[in-house]
């Protein structure tokens, strides 16, 4: 190895064992004409024989069992979560479907009107196809009559706001599901 | 069955082999954690998750290197991911730790137990003071008896780098150590297990 600097560096070569024999008598005259050098060197070697000297400490007994009871309950929250996350997609998938499908059908029965008066007929059309859909008549109506508010305001199209809402809800339920998976399952 | 095979067998699914694989090495991931944390619990919380993660990731295990080594730079990692998120408030060096009631000595005679119990307490507050990337490497170097290499290659860092941490822990170890009182810094090794 290369000669070490003065000081520090042949301390911590000789406590690593790094120095030859002839460096380690260099080393030991630099210690016989160095008092601070001696110092630092003593108190350098006492930590080395606290740290090397101190205990390991090991588990209570049964580690093993709880280890293999930790795993068990991580499968089992595991089997949970993901099929949360399989419902909580298939409720998205269903939903978006039947967003899909309300306001491409009242864009395609309400293309006439549409051109005539665009937010008025959408709503129209809207509300017309959920009647056909009686458990979610008030949900859809809301629906289209905060679509056509906004349409009114003229800020933006109104499938594009019903696209964006369902995205962002979409995500934020994704984001959590994965976020719980991450944090209890998925190890990184 | 040697490691190797386990290690073979536990990555194509036989949990039996990888609890073998735990039994090996719970002390040496459990003292990491202990010497890390300082705190018996919270050891035995991160050792758990450390398998955990290891059984979840074995597939990612590159045979050529020490399973050891891998074990500790995820144990590593863990810790030192936990003590950032603790937000670590330093010890005064004259605050000292008292060893945790659970903590119990092997060795005969209640001289020699007290004064490895107050070693144990004059270490955990040295390395209280250290911080966390550096205090794995000292736990890694003086209680695993890990090289530099070794060292480098789980924690990630280069061997210059790693030798050059652990240089200044030491140094600044020496510098702790030397504002202890004499009675507290007479080494003895002892086996310790937590109980109860």
């Amino acid at each position: 190895m290369r000669t070490p600097k003065p000081s520090l560096d042949w301390i911590h070569a000789a406590l690593d064992g790094d120095l030859s024999p002839e460096q380690q008598a260099q080393f030991e005259q630099y210690l016989a004409e160095t008092p601070e050098a001696q110092a630092m060197w003593s108190t350098l070697s006492e930590v080395d024989q606290l740290l090397g000297a101190a205990s390991m400490v090991r588990p209570r007994p049964g580690f093993s069992k709880r280890f293999e009871a930790r795993l068990a309950s991580q499968r089992s929250r595991a089997k949970t979560l993901w099929g949360t996350l399989a419902l909580g997609a298939g409720a998205m998938v269903s939903v978006g479907a039947l967003s899909v499908l309300v306001v491409s059908s009242a864009i395609v029965a309400g293309a006439t009107g549409f051109a005539q008066q665009p937010w008025g007929a959408l709503s129209m059309q809207v509300t017309r196809v959920a009647v056909t859909f009686a458990d979610v008549r008030a949900v859809i109506n809301a629906l289209a009559t905060t679509v056509y508010a906004l349409g009114e305001w003229g800020l933006m199209q109104p499938v594009a706001w019903l696209i964006a809402v369902f995205g962002l809800a979409a995500t934020a339920v994704w984001l959590y599901l994965i976020r719980k998976l991450n944090m209890e399952v998925t190890i990184s | 069955m040697n490691e190797s095979e386990q290690i073979a067998r536990a990555r194509a699914g036989d949990d039996a082999a990888f609890t073998r694989l735990v039994e090996t090495y719970q002390t040496v991931i459990f003292n990491l954690c202990y010497r890390m944390l300082g705190d018996p619990a919270e050891a035995e919380d991160a050792a758990q998750e450390t398998f955990l993660r290891a059984y979840s990731q074995l597939h990612r295990y590159d045979p050529g290197r020490s399973f050891k080594t891998w074990l500790l730079a995820i144990a590593s990692h863990h810790c030192i991911d936990r003590l950032r998120k603790r937000r670590l408030t330093w010890l005064s060096l004259d605050e000292s730790l008292e060893p945790h009631p659970a903590l119990h000595e092997h060795s005969p005679g209640p001289e020699e137990a007290s004064v490895k119990r107050e070693q144990t307490a004059v270490i955990a507050t040295l390395l209280a003071r250290l911080a966390p990337d550096d205090r794995s490497m000292v736990v890694m170097r003086y209680w695993h008896d890990l090289s530099y290499e070794e060292i480098a290659e789980a924690t990630g860092a280069t061997v210059s780098a790693v030798k050059s941490r652990l240089h200044r822990a030491r140094a600044q170890l020496a510098t702790m150590l030397n504002s202890k009182p004499q009675a507290q810094r007479q080494p003895a090794r002892t086996a310790v297990t937590l109980g109860g």
